[in-house]
């Protein structure tokens, strides 16, 4: 196979398992929304936004692992807290549906979204340290607008060898 | 005491908990990604799924002669990763494995047990995985 159709093919890999990935997400999504939701289901949520991140990166698709990585930031303070609160369901569907436009090209800018998202995260962050403290949380709807980064942005992991290609 | 797939890299005897082993199978042609982490030699289509493959030496941190020819794909904490060995040696039961020295070389060691008077390094999966994870913090 040559270089260019092996790079077709894994493309097309990716497309079909990201768009199964994203199906689940919104099955899992849509029953959490309507109050079904478990433990189970935010892992399986957590495990599919990673995966999509970690191939959209090797195959670098870099507006699909940031918007990725953004849900999966979300999801894993989730993980941790082991509280998903009701109104976070409707911006991660709106995450998955970028995603699925992403993916299929229809891509649209997606700035707000991620600064939204930034903002869920945050504020699911500040929920945690007033659990701690044994105050109610806020929304994440209702984060500044200065609150958190509008772009995720890393950088090439160092490594301990130059690549010369 | 449960069954283990044993393989070898850079010459040296290491068991994983077959549980953790979907398959094994030519390493075949990987596809480079450019800026990765030195121990990710690529990714490949195995099965449908796109799965990073990862050089087993080179995560232990022992040197090896020469390139790995033989890919494994292990499956742990819901993901698959691919790692590239020299080749497996067989598949079995081992004497129960002593708990590692504290200053092992890597950390992603079980323990280590004698099979046939050779010394075998039992592999924590789910440890790998996660000392392979650079975007959890």
């Amino acid at each position: 196979m040559s270089e260019a159709a092996a790079e077709a093919e894994l493309a097309d890999l990716f497309r079909d398992e990201a768009m199964q990935r994203l199906d689940q997400m919104d099955t899992e999504l849509l029953a959490i929304e309507s109050g079904d939701g478990n433990a189970e289901s935010v892992d399986s949520l957590f495990r599919h936004a990673h995966t999509i991140k970690g191939a959209a990166s090797m195959l670098g698709f870099a507006d699909i692992r940031a918007l990725a990585h953004a849900a999966e930031d979300i999801l894993a303070q989730v993980r941790e807290t082991g509280v998903f609160p009701p109104d976070l369901a409707a911006p991660l569907l709106r995450a998955t549906s970028a995603l699925r436009a992403m993916v299929t090209g229809s891509a649209e800018p997606t700035g707000d979204l991620l600064s939204d998202l930034a903002a869920c995260r945050a504020a699911l962050a500040d929920d945690q340290a007033d659990a701690a403290a044994g105050a109610l949380g806020g929304s994440c709807t209702a984060g500044p607008g200065g609150h958190g980064w509008l772009v995720t942005a890393t950088l090439p992991r160092r490594t301990d060898e130059s690549r010369a290609r | 005491m449960g069954s283990y797939v044993r393989v070898t890299v850079a010459g040296e005897a290491y068991a994983l908990p077959v549980e953790h082993v979907l398959e094994v199978g030519e390493l075949g042609q990987l596809r480079a990604v450019p800026g990765a982490r030195a121990e990710l030699l690529g990714i490949k289509s195995v099965r449908g799924q796109i799965v990073p493959v990862v050089d087993l030496g080179r995560l232990l941190g022992v040197h090896r002669a020469a390139p790995p020819g033989r890919l494994l794909v292990a499956e742990a904490l819901g993901f698959r990763v691919g790692f590239a060995i020299d080749e497996v040696t067989g598949i079995g039961d081992l004497g129960e494995p002593e708990e590692p020295d504290e200053d092992t070389e890597s950390g992603l060691l079980a323990g280590a047990t004698l099979s046939d008077g050779v010394l075998v390094g039992v592999l924590d999966v789910p440890r790998m995985f996660e000392s392979l994870d650079g975007t959890r913090r």
